[in-house]
């Protein structure tokens, strides 16, 4: 692999990194905002493949297998929480919680 | 001996910016006392260094002097017994990239550097009693011992050659035998030290000992070892291990040839520039505003949708622009896969942050990940891409439809975007978070692109993307970290489970609700069981069957 595909595969994964970040930022279903935090994490996954592939070792592939676990971790806990909150305020909306602001 | 197989690799040292005396004083004094109670107080070795502090190596026992050194570069150190009849010569070239310690290359040093010990004999004159010979030994890159007969004087050598890092170290050592015995002695496999000699020769009239031969005056005895040994190891220097040699034995498949590194290098024209980027990054940023959900007319949203595809297909067009420029000499793996892939990924994740309904988004995000399983394919990576599918598209986007489900709402209807509700129609800041994240995009672009290093790095063997070479590599060097990913993961459903079992009532939580308070036996109030429920009631007057 040659340091050519290596920076195409990187701008992929900053493209979707930043899509991502727009997301999150911009979005206020709590849900959805989440979502865009896994769409932050695909960017990442796919930067590290890429190295492990540029360099030749299993290290970036080892790697996302960790995020893979983070994800899913996160992702039981935050939909948990999303529920708990819904159940609280009867909406989804991050506004309000706007409170939280101080 | 005990000075070679103490010779360290020190890494260099960080002084910290800013300290607390408070703090270290207790520290350094537990570090003291730890290291005091592990030593040997008996045995405390000197250390001496090497190369500005690179090496470091204790010194040889009392009985050996340093001599002062021919070339003082602070490379090379050299020592000599009372007796004078043994030398110990420390020396250290630099190279100029680390020394590979595989076994073949080191067997391929070792080759090189008998021939060039060889040769350097042949050129002294010097009378070869033994032959230079290899003894395999695992603590040494090369360990090679003769025996020579110079100006009617016979010595054994040892050389022993190590590579640290940028240093290759040479410690030679010479030990002048009695005159010259019927048979050449031989080395052990484990060398003695030296100093095993010395009472032969600080007690030269001992009885037991037979008198071959007139002992040795000190007068007389040639000045030892270190002018020769620095001398012929110097002459040996820039032969033995120059790092032009050690080229050929690197991997024969250079990462880039040198037409297209100098193509990479010299041609900047092909590259994305940064007002290119730029342009591309203001344009992409006007699509997402325009696309991201609002109570604007369908028009402009259909605009934005335009402007932004438009913007990746110009992106595109001009990524394939620079590799079909360098695509004549490097055999690049960017086929049309690689374009439709991504195409498919970057447009599901817009599609994921401007689709109004969230089940859509969900579903888009689905997209997504299966075209970044189809790059992890193209990368060789076979097994997670289907770690990707199964993990994200099966287990962890389920979850968030489930959940998308169950806090569905009761929706309103609503003129521009009819059954979506408010939080969900109007997103929060779009001309700000925009400009965010295509400044970061655009930031990140143009390192990728513009600033890169070109930097011909290791070649890349290519791996074989097996899951069993994968497990391999978790299960031996990952070990630690599979393990507390796995103490994570149960961490994190007792956590989800606990989070989940608590009930929510009136925005306060309450373990469980009031039980009613019920006097007086139980009676029952009607026989037919489907009239009242059975589960759910405290009240055993409700229940059809009561206990008494």
């Amino acid at each position: 692999m040659s340091q050519l595909a290596l920076q195409h595969y990187l701008a992929i994964g900053a493209i979707m990194f930043a899509i991502g970040l727009i997301g999150f930022l911009s979005r206020r279903n709590m849900i959805v905002m989440f979502l865009c935090t896994e769409l932050m994490f695909q960017g990442v996954v796919i930067n590290l493949v890429a190295f492990g592939a540029y360099h030749g070792n299993l290290a970036g592939q080892a790697f996302t297998i960790f995020v893979l676990v983070i994800a899913a971790s996160e992702a039981s806990l935050a939909l948990g929480l999303v529920v708990l909150l819904f159940r609280q305020r009867n909406t989804l909306d991050a506004e309000a919680w706007r409170e939280l602001r101080g | 001996m005990s000075c070679i197989s103490h010779i360290q690799y020190m890494l260099p040292t960080h002084t910290p910016s800013a300290y607390n005396p408070t703090m270290l004083r207790p520290t350094l004094l537990l570090l003291l006392l730890s290291i005091a109670a592990t030593t040997q107080p008996a045995t405390k070795p000197h250390w001496s260094s090497l190369a500005a502090g690179e090496i470091r190596y204790t010194e040889p026992t009392p009985g050996w002097n340093p001599l002062p050194l021919t070339n003082a570069n602070d490379l090379a150190a050299t020592y000599k017994n009372d007796a004078g009849n043994a030398v110990i010569s420390i020396q250290i070239t630099l190279e100029k990239q680390p020394l590979p310690t595989t076994p073949a290359i080191s067997q391929q040093l070792s080759r090189q550097i008998l021939k060039a010990i060889q040769a350097d004999l042949e050129k002294s004159k010097a009378e070869i009693l033994v032959p230079p010979k290899i003894h395999p030994d695992r603590r040494f890159l090369v360990r090679i011992s003769d025996q020579i007969r110079l100006n009617n004087i016979t010595s054994d050598r040892l050389h022993l050659y190590r590579a640290l890092g940028y240093c290759l170290v040479m410690v030679t050592i010479d030990v002048d035998n009695q005159p010259p015995p019927r048979r050449p002695i031989r080395l052990h496999h484990r060398p003695r030290p030296p100093r095993r000699r010395h009472p032969r020769q600080t007690h030269p009239h001992h009885p037991s000992r037979p008198p071959q031969s007139p002992p040795p005056i000190a007068g007389t005895r040639r000045v030892p070892g270190p002018p020769m040994f620095v001398k012929s190891l110097t002459a040996c220097l820039p032969r033995i291990p120059p790092p032009l040699r050690l080229r050929p034995t690197m991997p024969a498949t250079p990462l880039l040839d040198a037409t297209t590194t100098a193509q990479i290098s010299g041609s900047a024209s092909p590259q994305l520039s940064g007002p290119l980027i730029l342009a591309l990054c203001i344009l992409a940023g006007i699509g997402t505003l325009l696309l991201l959900p609002s109570r604007r007319e369908a028009a402009f949203r259909h605009l934005g949708g335009i402007l932004l595809s438009l913007t990746g297909v110009v992106f595109i067009l001009l990524l394939i622009r620079v590799s079909a420029g360098q695509a004549e000499t490097a055999s690049l793996r960017i086929g049309p896969y690689f374009w439709i892939f991504s195409s498919i990924a970057l447009a599901g994740a817009v599609r994921v942050i401007t689709h109004p309904r969230p089940v859509y988004s969900a579903l888009y995000f689905v997209l997504t990940v299966m075209a970044s399983a189809g790059l992890f394919v193209l990368l060789q990576a076979d097994f997670m891409a289907a770690a990707l599918i199964i993990i994200y598209a099966g287990a962890i986007l389920i979850t968030y439809v489930f959940v998308i489900m169950l806090a569905a709402q009761t929706i309103p209807s609503d003129k521009p975007l009819a059954g979506v509700i408010e939080y969900d129609a109007v997103s929060r800041e779009p001309l700000a978070t925009s400009a965010i994240g295509f400044t970061l995009a655009g930031l990140l672009l143009f390192v990728i692109f513009d600033r890169a290093p070109v930097a011909p790095t290791t070649p890349a063997p290519s791996i074989s993307g097996s899951a069993q070479s994968l497990g391999i590599y978790l299960f031996t060097s990952q070990i630690l970290s599979l393990e507390v990913a796995g103490v994570i993961l149960t961490l994190c459903m007792v956590g989800a489970i606990i989070i989940a079992r608590r009930r929510i009532v009136g925005g306060l939580t309450t373990e469980s609700p009031a039980v009613e308070n019920v006097q007086g036996p139980a009676t029952p109030t009607n026989d037919d069981p489907h009239s009242i429920p059975v589960t759910g009631t405290d009240n055993p007057r409700a229940k059809a069957y009561p206990e008494t």
